[in-house]
């Protein structure tokens, strides 16, 4: 028999793992969505920094790096998930999408720091590319 | 004169040394979620962490011995045993974070992998606590770590529309975070500023420097004007973020983003001063969580401890803090990421604090130990509010963590 303070354990682990399984595939779509639309958001802030000449290269080229890591693992939260329902695959399908082409982006920005410069194009590529995953965040 | 300067250069020092990689990583991730709307818990743990900073210094000046020494002492082997395997373990994991830290601004500057930077930056640290002088230290890096200060210059020079940002002030849950979220993050800041690593360092320090009970207006001004203003710099920092990042969706994830506001702030000038401040800062609290880590486990065992004294005369207190280092940097070759650790270690400080303060509240007022200098009424009073404030965090901590999915 279950003294009275293991039980509690269980009620709460119980309670917690339901509290954690609340969201949904959409829910989290959104969610990896958001943060690769930080992430890009970011590489096109420092792009702009960088290009008005008050950022180094050094740092905006970590800057890069960084959301790099996070379109990355945001690609892969989202490869990785089993949406169910029409509203949600198609979601994640947009969102998927929005990433790869987010990654494209940062890549050749990433290009073309290595060499030095930031042209402007690269700067609204960056920016239409971080709308297009704000723009995934929502069904 | 001599001790005017003396007394400007502690309340200097602990300015410059109040922030660390978990208070950088912390504030700007906040801010760049929550705005302002969280200013309330930095508020209240700079209050608690000069409270009890207060406590502990006290005790050192007072008793001459730190706190480990003394916990042992008068809650005995057993509990103090278990105090210092949770405080040893967080502190630990910080130690992890503050090198993890100085990796990171390093990769700033130079655009280099971290992972090279790890073990020169963990050599760094052993080579100073070895070989450098304790007060020489703490006064470096306490005031390059003002070059912080370009956070609270960036406030202003962003020109924020003051309207606006001033009723982000009034505590509250923004509409695009959910409840569990917003306390899970006044958890982590709220363990941020009250990191018990500060604690073990100031008293120690304290014995270090020969603190007497002369010196405990020296104390009282260092914790009630130093650590107020270090919590400012935190709060300058959570701002920057609150005008630039979050108006842009913009949540911090890296250390790169956390300089941005900075950067569109002032330039390249601004960016060399905040990358001064950070990287004294954080270079700064790794040796404080070095030394502690030394200093707890020294002071349990009874071991000679202190920089005050050679190496070979406390080997094993020098031994501690080599192996403490090798570990951390082993970790953080691992590849793990070490924002991740900070953001652990802030609320993993947030559970143990309990540990760590219940015990300097019996020890201040103990009349064997303090005599006339134990707490007062007032004291007493305002401490078991914060106590009831430390143990509802510390409670609520992995619950919240679960819940959220670590801030998600």
């Amino acid at each position: 028999m279950m003294t009275s303070w293991p039980k509690f354990a269980v009620v709460v682990v119980g309670v917690l793992l339901a509290l954690t399984a609340c969201s949904g595939p959409a829910d989290q779509v959104a969610q990896f969505a958001k943060q690769a639309a930080a992430a890009e958001q970011s590489a096109a802030a420092g792009t702009e920094l960088f290009r008005a000449g008050k950022a180094l290269q050094p740092e905006i080229s970590t800057l890069f790096q960084d959301s790099m890591k996070e379109l990355t693992s945001a690609q892969q939260g989202l490869a990785q998930l089993q949406a169910t329902g029409q509203e949600a695959t198609t979601m994640q399908h947009t969102a998927l999408t929005a990433v790869r082409n987010a990654t494209d982006a940062l890549l050749a920005a990433q290009r073309e720091l290595d060499r030095g410069a930031l042209s402007a194009h690269t700067a609204k590529e960056l920016r239409s590319a971080a709308a297009a995953l704000k723009k995934a965040e929502s069904p | 004169m001599k001790k005017l300067l003396s007394l400007a250069l502690g309340i200097l020092t602990a300015i410059g040394g109040f922030v660390d990689i978990g208070d950088l990583v912390t504030n700007a991730v906040v801010g760049s979620r929550f705005g302002l709307t969280l200013v309330w818990v930095t508020v209240l743990g700079v209050v608690g962490i000069a409270l009890y900073a207060n406590m502990a210094g006290r005790v050192a000046a007072v008793s001459g011995r730190a706190t480990f020494e003394i916990i042992r002492e008068r809650l005995g082997a057993r509990a103090g045993l278990a105090n210092l395997a949770a405080s040893f373990l967080i502190n630990l994991m910080t130690m992890t974070a503050e090198i993890g830290g100085v990796a990171l601004v390093f990769q700033l500057v130079t655009g280099i992998s971290p992972m090279l930077w790890i073990p020169l930056a963990g050599f760094g640290v052993w080579v100073v606590v070895w070989r450098a002088k304790f007060t020489a230290l703490e006064n470096a890096t306490g005031l390059l770590g003002l070059g912080l200060m370009v956070f609270v210059v960036a406030v202003f020079l962003l020109k924020p529309d003051w309207g606006q940002l001033g009723p982000q002030l009034i505590p509250r849950i923004p509409a695009t975070e959910d409840g569990t979220t917003y306390w899970y993050y006044a958890i982590a800041l709220f363990g941020a500023a009250m990191t018990p690593y500060e604690v073990f360092f100031f008293s120690s320090g304290g014995v270090e420097e020969k603190w007497t009970v002369k010196s405990l207006g020296e104390v009282k001004a260092n914790v009630l004007v130093g650590f107020p203003l270090g919590g400012l710099l935190s709060i300058s920092i959570a701002a920057c973020a609150a005008i630039v990042l979050l108006p842009q969706a913009i949540s911090v994830t890296s250390l790169s983003q956390v300089v941005i506001p900075v950067i569109q702030a002032g330039g390249t000038i601004a960016f060399a001063f905040a990358v001064v401040g950070m990287a004294a800062a954080v270079f700064g609290a790794a040796l404080e969580t070095t030394l502690s880590s030394g200093y707890t486990i020294a002071q349990y065992f009874g071991w000679s401890w202190g920089k005050f004294r050679r190496p070979a005369e406390a080997a094993r207190f020098h031994l501690v803090m080599l192996i403490g280092v090798i570990i951390a940097v082993l970790v953080l070759l691992t590849g793990v990421d070490p924002i991740a650790v900070t953001e652990f270690s802030v609320v993993f400080s947030a559970i143990a604090l309990p540990l760590t303060y219940i015990p300097i509240l019996i020890v201040s007022n103990d009349k064997q130990y303090m005599g006339e200098f134990r707490n007062g009424r007032l004291t007493n009073a305002l401490s078991l509010v914060f106590l009831a404030i430390i143990l509802v965090a510390s409670i609520a901590a992995i619950p919240l963590m679960v819940i959220t999915g670590a801030g998600q």
